[in-house]
């Protein structure tokens, strides 16, 4: 057993670095996964940014604007409006966030920063890969098969039964999601395996950097809510198609289990979609202040808690579906209590900067704009949580605004400070910097002006997913939608980056971020070459990562 | 025609407030509107309050926040402080911030949970108004006033009379005493539908084989327009909610002529068997 | 440089000196676990989870039924000489499941000890155990399906979910059954031809001298047990 640990795991071949397609498609290179899942995320936001571009182009005046099935097909168009809601979000959270976060800088990164010479089974890594690209070619074919599955994300039954959506659509979907989700399964088997088994020599779990301890949370996360996910939905493709009656009244099922069952897995996915961005945060925060993490125990295990306590609170995206008072009186407690380990987080970042020598390069504006504005986006939820006023607060904008600011704005904040930090690492070339702070700014103003007056919209009482409103909610809607011009325009700007950055971006060292960059990565030539860590780097002597 | 639209809005809102001016200056949104809508019952009036309470802790935490990062880029950028120190621990600190959050949050549970008792359930009842969603309308059913029943459904924009707010004129109000306390019970005859009040402080899902429980007391009379709230297909936002609260008397007038307008044609009664499934209501 | 690994620690803590020290140690946590073996105890916990979702949702969905839930002792009892028994051919399913175990256990010992042709053996008898699990759990499935007209919709014992929810549920776990099945007849043969002695390049058999694929397969192959033994709790004796 001695030799074993040491040798590369599967008998991999350190001299083998296929070329052509065979690099891509039977890819055992964490990073080249890694740069596929960040291609395959990038695809996703045109996708899904589209759609939601469409949605906000409908929403920006009262009065229905596009009749595109012609005169008299207006429920064929609604139909598609609940498509574009629908695939929207599915695409943001599972082929956008996720694949950038996990499937990109996890893979690129977490080996990496453990001093390891790839993923514990870099095949099955692969294969985690492909099997998301094929879940998202599935879902774009649900979304054009007989009408499309317009039900929400949340795919609640009875709409979601065959009887109120007969054809293939939403079967497609379901099968799209359950690719998703074992691709999601198998690349936490592998997150966790790396993690626990292959770091350095020195690297105890306590030194390992803050973004492979989120990375690891999640794994567990991904890992115990995924398959709940895939029995909901199992069940409700039998429903749809070999008679069962789980969710369907008519055969003695319950509508609420499903509700149930989702949020089950709801919940925690909301959880690990952002926990990688508090890693992120942590590791830019930490480079830019000079300064290592502010209470690095505390920190780690905040996220614990959190992914722990957040398999206990699901019920808060239910409290008007007629639980029982006291159940709800548990809920609402549940969900406070996370605030408390997030506070935590909050604070100890503003204290690792508090006394540092901060320089604001642009991963660090990123990582300023993420702390505040996630905070901006907790708060709501703070507010949400309590089941009395979620009376006033359910299925109205106030919700799509919290969830936005804490997803599609403190979420993609983190993503791009993840870009902007590491880029220079995964190409070798480094971001034009002033077109990059005019990306910054543009997209602080514009998902700004997108999002917040959707609160006032909420509190109004306008309902969510709806293709016309009342005409007294005019006003918001008109800025909102302004804010979504700016915003897109931005990320246009944001992939002209991209693309400036790989043909003629400057030429990056192994560092390019001085003193403050302690981790590993830092350690390696950029771009990082094919194989890295064929010698294991011994972390003995070094300082503690705190 | 988007144009004539957004110059036709303001007219009309200021048509129909002239309109409702005497009762109750509410019951539907205003344009530009920042809040709430005012409270109609004593629910929402809990809730505007509590929410006063949860708006300046949201405040406080945010500007607290803001703050901080504005000093922190101002004292502690490179130029103002070369040196970085190497502080990482403060355990006061660290016992506070987790201390301090837990307390402001006592603070913020006990008000929420005696709302939410509040809001649940009410002891005293004068009356029971059964509320069914349908694909893609409403159907009120009145048991203890004869079990009369209807269908309220929306009248497209091409059949609104002057005054008439867009999306949410019905044809068949749902006429309702003021200053009542009124049970209400929901189901669904198809998929999950959402009767949500605003104005009123009510937002309960429609599930199709159980029957959900909430109450309302409307203040004044007035009318108060609501919307469905949970997606039901492609005419989910289509399907509003006008209440007319009218005073006892007039209430009970009106129950003599619906009983006239909506008699059965004969044959068993409409009222909606609960589906096999279905949960007591002490549940 | 690479460092003397630390898998093999001279004398190991116990209890809970054992925990703190495999969490605070550098390199590995799990010691003595081998990477497939952990990896095997993970993909455990969430299919532990998958399984935990169809139980529940059986449950809420029984606790609910307002037409009254078939009497399990009746619908699964054979005849023999015109004396129903209840329940008997659950019974010898769970027997011949247990006993499986009982020949992975075996199985893994031999396997430890390099004799290929007792772990083979086993292995494969393990292996005709599950399948005549399968195959009774089939020749239950068709008895209820053709005889009795039990439909995932409709049955003519009671409740309708009554069939959706015992189709759902054993036909889950028969499906981890077949696999495993498979799975041990892979290895079997691997063993009987000697792939691990020798370190041939293939799917398990790279590391010479490696055994620990029978163990590993004995983990998933206890979980599927465990999995029944809850499942004949929760269905057929409730």
């Amino acid at each position: 057993m001695a030799d074993q640990e040491t040798a590369a795991p599967g008998g991999h071949d350190h001299d083998h670095h296929p070329t052509g397609w065979r690099r891509w498609l039977f890819s055992t290179n964490h990073k080249d996964i890694g740069t596929m899942y960040i291609v395959l995320s990038m695809v996703g936001a045109l996708v899904g940014g589209a759609m939601s571009f469409m949605i906000r182009l409908e929403l920006m005046d009262p009065g229905i604007q596009f009749n595109l099935f012609g005169a008299g097909e207006e429920a064929a168009y609604f139909q598609f409006y609940n498509v574009l809601v629908t695939g929207h979000a599915f695409i943001m959270v599972f082929f956008v966030v996720m694949p950038a976060m996990m499937g990109g800088f996890g893979n690129w990164f977490v080996p990496l920063m453990i001093g390891a010479p790839d993923m514990a089974f870099p095949r099955m890594n692969n294969i985690s890969f492909w099997l998301l690209a094929s879940a998202l070619v599935l879902l774009l074919v649900a979304a054009f098969t007989q009408g499309g599955p317009g039900t929400g994300w949340t795919v609640y039954p009875p709409l979601s039964s065959a009887e109120f959506h007969p054809g293939p659509a939403v079967d497609l979907g379901i099968l799209s999601l359950h690719l998703a989700g074992a691709s999601s399964v198998l690349g936490a088997i592998n997150m966790i395996t790396t993690i626990f088994n292959m770091r350095a020599p020195g690297m105890t779990i306590h030194r390992m950097p803050l973004f492979c301890w989120s990375i690891l949370v999640t794994a567990f996360l991904l890992l115990m809510a995924m398959p709940v996910l895939a029995g909901g939905l199992t069940m409700l493709l039998t429903d749809r198609n070999f008679g069962t009656a789980f969710f369907e009244p008519s055969g003695g099922g319950d509508p609420v289990l499903w509700q149930h069952i989702f949020w089950f897995f709801g919940h925690p996915e909301v959880y690990i979609i952002i926990l990688p961005g508090f890693g992120i945060v942590s590791q830019v925060v930490s480079t830019f202040s000079r300064k290592p993490i502010f209470g690095y125990l505390g920190m780690a295990y905040a996220m614990v808690f959190i992914g722990f306590v957040g398999f206990a609170v699901w019920a808060h995206h239910m409290y008007t579906t007629g639980l029982d008072a006291d159940t709800r009186a548990y809920f609402v407690s549940a969900s406070l209590v996370i605030a408390v380990p997030t506070g935590v987080k909050i604070f100890s970042w503003l204290a690792t900067m508090w006394g540092g020598s901060i320089s604001f390069r642009v991963p660090m504006m990123f990582a300023c704009g993420f702390i505040f504005l996630f905070v901006m986006g907790g708060v709501t939820g703070v507010a949400l949580a309590n089941a009395g006023m979620d009376i006033a607060f359910h299925d109205t904008y106030f919700v799509v605004a919290h969830f936005h600011y804490v997803m599609a704005i403190a979420g993609v904040f983190a993503m791009f400070a993840g870009f902007y930090y590491w880029i220079g690492k995964m190409c070798g070339r480094q971001y034009p910097r002033v077109l990059a702070r005019i990306h910054f700014w543009s997209f602080f103003i514009g998902v700004n002006v997108l999002f917040f007056p959707q609160h006032f919209s909420g509190m109004a009482g306008m309902p969510r997913r709806i293709p016309d409103y009342p005409d007294n909610y005019a006003g918001w809607n008109y800025v909102s939608s302004i804010g979504a011009f700016i915003t897109t325009a931005s990320t246009l700007l944001f992939f002209f980056i991209v693309w400036r950055t790989l043909s003629a971006g400057e030429k990056v060292p192994a560092n390019p971020w001085g003193e403050g960059a302690k981790t590993l990565e830092w350690t390696v030539e950029s771009p990082a070459p094919f194989h890295t860590f064929e010698e294991l780097p011994d972390m003995t002597d070094k300082q503690a990562a705190e | 025609m988007i144009q004539r639209l957004i110059t036709l809005a303001p007219m009309t809102a200021l048509l129909i407030f002239g309109a409702t001016g005497n009762a109750f200056a509410g019951g539907r949104s205003e344009p530009w509107q920042m809040g709430f809508q005012p409270a109609g019952s004593p629910v929402m009036e809990r809730i505007i309050e509590f929410h006063n309470l949860v708006l300046v802790i949201e405040v406080s935490i945010v500007a607290l926040v803001l703050g901080l990062m504005c000093y922190i880029i101002v004292r502690f950028n490179a130029k103002a402080n070369p040196v970085p120190s190497k502080t990482t621990h403060n355990t006061l600190l660290e016992v506070v911030w987790t201390v301090v959050p837990l307390l402001i949050l006592i603070v913020v549970a006990v008000p929420s949970l005696k709302l939410l008792y509040y809001s649940d359930r009410v002891e005293n009842t004068e009356m029971t108004l059964k509320v069914t969603g349908n694909q893609w309308f409403w159907s009120y059913t009145y048991p203890d006033h004869g079990g009369f029943e209807f269908d309220s459904v929306i009248v497209p924009d091409d059949e609104l009379k002057a005054g008439q707010p867009r999306l949410l004129t019905v044809d068949n109000e749902v006429v309702l005493p003021a200053e009542t306390n009124i049970r209400l019970l929901f189901t669904s005859a198809d998929v999950i539908h959402n009767w949500g009040v605003p104005s009123l402080g009510l937002k309960l899902d429609t599930v199709a084989g159980r029957i959900s429980e909430t109450w309302v007391r409307i203040n004044k009379k007035g009318n108060y327009y609501g919307m469905c709230s949970e997606l039901c297909g492609v005419n989910h936002g289509f399907m509003p909610i006008h209440i007319k609260a009218v005073s006892k008397a007039d209430f009970a007038q009106w129950v003599e002529t619906a009983n006239k307008e909506f008699a059965r044609t004969g044959g068993p009664a409409p009222v909606r068997v609960a589906k096999a499934g279905a949960r007591d209501r002490d549940d | 440089m690479t460092n003397s690994n630390t898998g093999q620690v001279a004398a190991q803590p116990e209890g809970m000196q054992s925990i703190v020290a495999d969490w605070s140690s550098d390199q590995r946590a799990f010691k003595n676990v081998s990477w497939g073996k952990a990896m095997m105890w993970i993909f455990l916990l969430s299919d532990t989870f998958i399984f935990s979702c169809f139980l529940l949702s059986y449950m809420t969905v029984r606790m609910s039924t307002t037409i009254p839930w078939p009497n399990s002792s009746e619908i699964f009892a054979l005849s023999f000489g015109g004396e129903p028994i209840p329940l008997i051919l659950i019974a010898i399913m769970t027997f011949i499941l247990i006993t499986s175990s009982g020949t992975m256990v075996l199985a893994v010992n031999y396997g430890y000890r390099k004799d290929r042709a007792k772990t083979a053996i086993l292995l494969l008898i393990t292996a005709a155990f599950g399948a005549s699990f399968v195959g009774m759990q089939v020749f239950e499935w068709t008895k209820l399906i053709v005889e009795e007209g039990v439909r995932p919709w409709f049955n003519p014992f009671g409740a309708p979910q009554f069939g959706s929810t015992f189709f759902m549920i054993t036909g889950f776990h028969g499906f981890h059954v077949s696999v495993g099945v498979i799975f041990l007849i892979i290895i079997a043969r691997k063993v009987w031809r000697g792939d691990f002695d020798k370190g041939t390049r293939g799917f398990f058999t790279s590391r010479q001298g490696r055994y620990e694929i029978v163990e590993t397969m004995g983990l998933y192959w206890h979980f599927v047990d465990l999995v029944w033994v809850f499942i004949f709790a929760f269905f057929y004796l409730w």
